[in-house]
């Protein structure tokens, strides 16, 4: 049984892990909230003991003891001896990620494990030495759902169907037998190999069970494969470079490509002949079946936002706690999809926005009850789906951004002086928090382990083609917006000429295009804006700032309003060519400075385009 | 007080080897009988603590004796004793209410194994 190599497991047994301690994350956090609740905690129990039962089988002997006690715990709760409270969850939480940690390493166990086993076997022992006192009032543990139980009998024993029957017969004493593997007659006739399944409800614990079947010298191994009544199993979290695709997806592609290969043989066969009609009309199907092939692509690489979604919960329960904040935590929308590389880069500013909203945001219950406000914080964070983009939301009901705070702070940090502080409209103060290093509050946040900034947030939302802004009003609360492409390697793109070159603006910053006269354009303050339906909107000659040479003389301009963050800006071009998709690609390491540009893409005839990053230049 | 046990086989030359292996365990055979009417009015008499029960036997089946004590003792424990080849004649017997088998010929590891097991059992 063991001769085969495990260590190809190993991939599994990680991303498959991961997904069980995602899930036990959401299960101990609903289980503080409804302690009593005996499906979250035969949950956490089955997770802990599917974990046990896989790092055993992959000899990770420190994951399998945490699990184990852990375990442990949990039936204690389950049988009504111990009741849960906030140490208890804190261990459980403490369990589990030390868990997740010991993925990555498995062997680096140690004294924290050793400690953590002692901290839970503590609270463990306390009660058994209780329990044992008045086990006779005991109510008999409850049943934990379905479990596979795989029966393998030695080589060669006679009559193995009377075996498996008495078996059986024992087995139904302690669980009851929901299906047979294979079927019930043939397994009592001796029809199986050496190993047959039964599925159960156990009565008692699996351990018993499984005991009792091993005392059988017939029987050779007992194993409980898996214990359902976990969740969809497609439905599992994805890490890194993990991805599950359905075999129907697959299937599209392999036809996609087959109808390419077939292509390519026609259009090989009207070459030849120089038939430049269909020719033409070979090359339209190829386009086509190529642009399928993109979206099937693209599909493929969509996952849905629950994805990250599910593992904030718990750290917004452990901020809240930290801040002796109480707040309803409500997700919604988190079934849209999006690409999974844009989705990771999203996990690590949303995090500091419900952080933010936590800190800032939110008050405390006292001060709640004082402005009239429910005690119970609410917090929100949504997902939606917007033609080719998607909208993201954290909003609070909290006590708003503080205007003439941040201007005071402003003034004080030197960023404005106190005579132009005067001037400045609201937008104008609010945007003091994009400044790098701004925060109303002096706090080091622990985890990123420097003042949380706004402007780490818009940098990030940049470089992936989004945008960010907010919305905060004065004890009402504040809301983050963070806008979003569907992917990052295929946008939609406006190709404009500057000069002798190509370049792409990406579609979802574009307004409208005009043609600007260049009397138009007026200077104001050394700054060149001109006036759209009575709007004044500064003008950016893209000549200028690419430093080509020709193009000062023209009369009337190509102009593309883009609109970055609620800001217009006109784009001056020498002409328009068209709008496409493009497959973005980062640029060279040697130019990524250039922080006019987001990226490079290949256009039709080969020749490359820079994409010009639309945030930057505005 | 020594475990008791009832022997039924139709077979003195069985009852004789079951017997020797159980006694030198120390079971006390509080009596035996050579077939199902017999094995009846025997566990009805003794109120044995486990029975070995043969399955081919004249006058009643073992099958039919299990059914019949189980009948009256839901927890009598019963071990059936079968030949090779009796492998659905045994399920009968586990269906009905036996919990265990031996195979003949005896490995007295086995019959031991078993008795132990099935006087363990609720």
């Amino acid at each position: 049984m063991n001769e085969f190599d495990i260590s190809k497991y190993k991939q599994i047994f990680k991303s498959e892990t991961v997904e069980y301690l995602s899930q036990l994350n959401q299960y101990i956090i609903q289980l503080e909230k409804t302690p009593e609740k005996n499906a979250i905690i035969n949950a956490i129990f089955r997770n802990y003991h599917t974990i046990k039962g896989m790092a055993g089988t992959m000899e990770y002997k420190d994951i399998e003891e945490l699990a184990h006690s852990l375990e442990d715990l949990l039936s204690l709760i389950r049988d009504g001896s111990l009741s849960v409270n906030s140490e208890i969850i804190d261990l459980m939480l403490r369990g589990t990620d030390r868990i997740e940690h010991l993925i990555e390493n498995p062997n680096e166990g140690g004294l924290q494990n050793r400690l953590l086993i002692e901290n839970i076997s503590e609270i463990v022992k306390g009660k058994v030495s209780i329990k044992k006192e008045k086990t006779l009032t005991k109510r008999p543990p409850e049943k934990i759902g379905k479990a596979t139980c795989k029966i393998t009998l030695k080589k060669g024993i006679p009559l193995k169907g009377a075996r498996a029957a008495v078996l059986i017969s024992d087995l139904a004493q302690n669980a009851e037998i929901v299906n047979f593997f294979p079927d019930e007659s043939s397994i009592e006739k001796g029809n199986f190999e050496e190993e047959f399944s039964l599925t159960i409800t156990p009565k008692i614990p699996i351990k018993k069970i499984k005991k009792s079947l091993l005392s059988y010298s017939d029987v050779l191994s007992v194993d409980f494969t898996d214990v359902i009544g976990k969740l969809d199993v497609t439905s599992s979290i994805l890490r890194k470079s993990d991805i599950r695709v359905e075999i129907k997806k697959l299937n599209t592609l392999q036809n996609l490509l087959s109808e390419l290969v077939i292509a390519k043989e026609t259009l090989r066969g009207y070459v030849q002949k120089d038939d430049k009609e269909r020719i033409l009309d070979e090359t339209d199907r190829i386009t086509n079946t190529i642009s399928a092939l993109q979206d099937e692509v693209v599909k493929i690489r969509m996952v849905p936002i629950w994805q990250i979604f599910e593992r904030f919960p718990r750290v917004v329960r452990d901020k809240a706690k930290e801040l002796e904040k109480k707040v309803d935590f409500e997700i919604r929308g988190k079934d849209i999809e999006l690409d999974r590389s844009m989705l990771e880069n999203l996990a690590e500013p949303l995090l500091h926005l419900l952080r933010n909203s936590l800190y800032h945001g939110l008050e405390r219950p006292e001060e709640r009850k004082r402005l009239g406000k429910p005690e119970t914080g609410h917090l929100i964070l949504e997902a939606e789906r917007q033609r080719g983009v998607v909208l993201i939301k954290v909003s609070d009901d909290g006590r708003g951004m503080n205007i003439p705070k941040i201007l005071e702070k402003a003034i004080k940090k030197e960023i404005v002086t106190e005579a132009k502080a005067k001037s400045l409209t609201e937008k104008e103060i609010l945007d003091f928090i994009f400044i790098s290093g701004f925060s109303t509050l002096d706090v080091v946040d622990e985890v990123s382990g420097r003042g949380v900034g706004m402007d780490v947030v818009k940098t990030r939302l940049r470089t992936l083609g989004g945008t960010f802004d907010f919305k905060t009003e004065k004890n009402k609360g504040t809301t983050f917006i963070l806008k979003v492409p569907l992917t990052m390697a295929i946008i939609k793109a406006f190709l404009v000429n500057v000069g002798d070159e190509t370049y792409a603006i990406p579609l979802t910053f574009i307004e409208e295009t005009i043609e600007l006269h260049s009397q138009s354009i007026k200077t104001i303050h050394s700054k060149e804006i001109f006036i759209l339906r009575d709007e004044a909107i500064p003008v950016k000659r893209l000549h200028k700032i690419f430093g080509c040479r020709n193009g000062d003389g023209t009369e009337l301009y190509p102009t593309v309003i883009v609109n970055s963050e609620s800001q217009k800006v006109a784009l001056t071009t020498s002409g328009f060519r068209e709008h496409t998709d493009i497959v973005v690609k980062t640029l060279p390491k040697t130019l990524t400075d250039i922080k006019e540009f987001a990226g490079v893409t290949l256009l039709r005839d080969g020749k490359p385009a820079l994409i010009i990053d639309v945030p930057n230049i505005v | 007080m020594p475990v008791r046990i009832l022997i039924v086989d139709d077979a003195i030359f069985m009852r004789k080897m079951i017997g020797d292996i159980l006694k030198k365990e120390g079971y006390e055979i509080c009596g035996e009988a050579e077939n199902g009417i017999e094995a009846l009015s025997k566990y009805k008499e003794l109120h044995p603590d486990l029975v070995t029960m043969d399955i081919i036997m004249p006058d009643m089946s073992g099958i039919d004796a299990v059914q019949e004590i189980v009948k009256q003792d839901y927890s009598a424990k019963i071990l059936m004793v079968s030949a090779m080849g009796q492998q659905s004649l045994v399920v009968e017997a586990i269906q009905k209410g036996a919990k265990d088998y031996v195979i003949k010929p005896f490995q007295p590891s086995r019959v031991l194994e078993a008795v132990e097991r099935v006087l363990k059992a609720k």
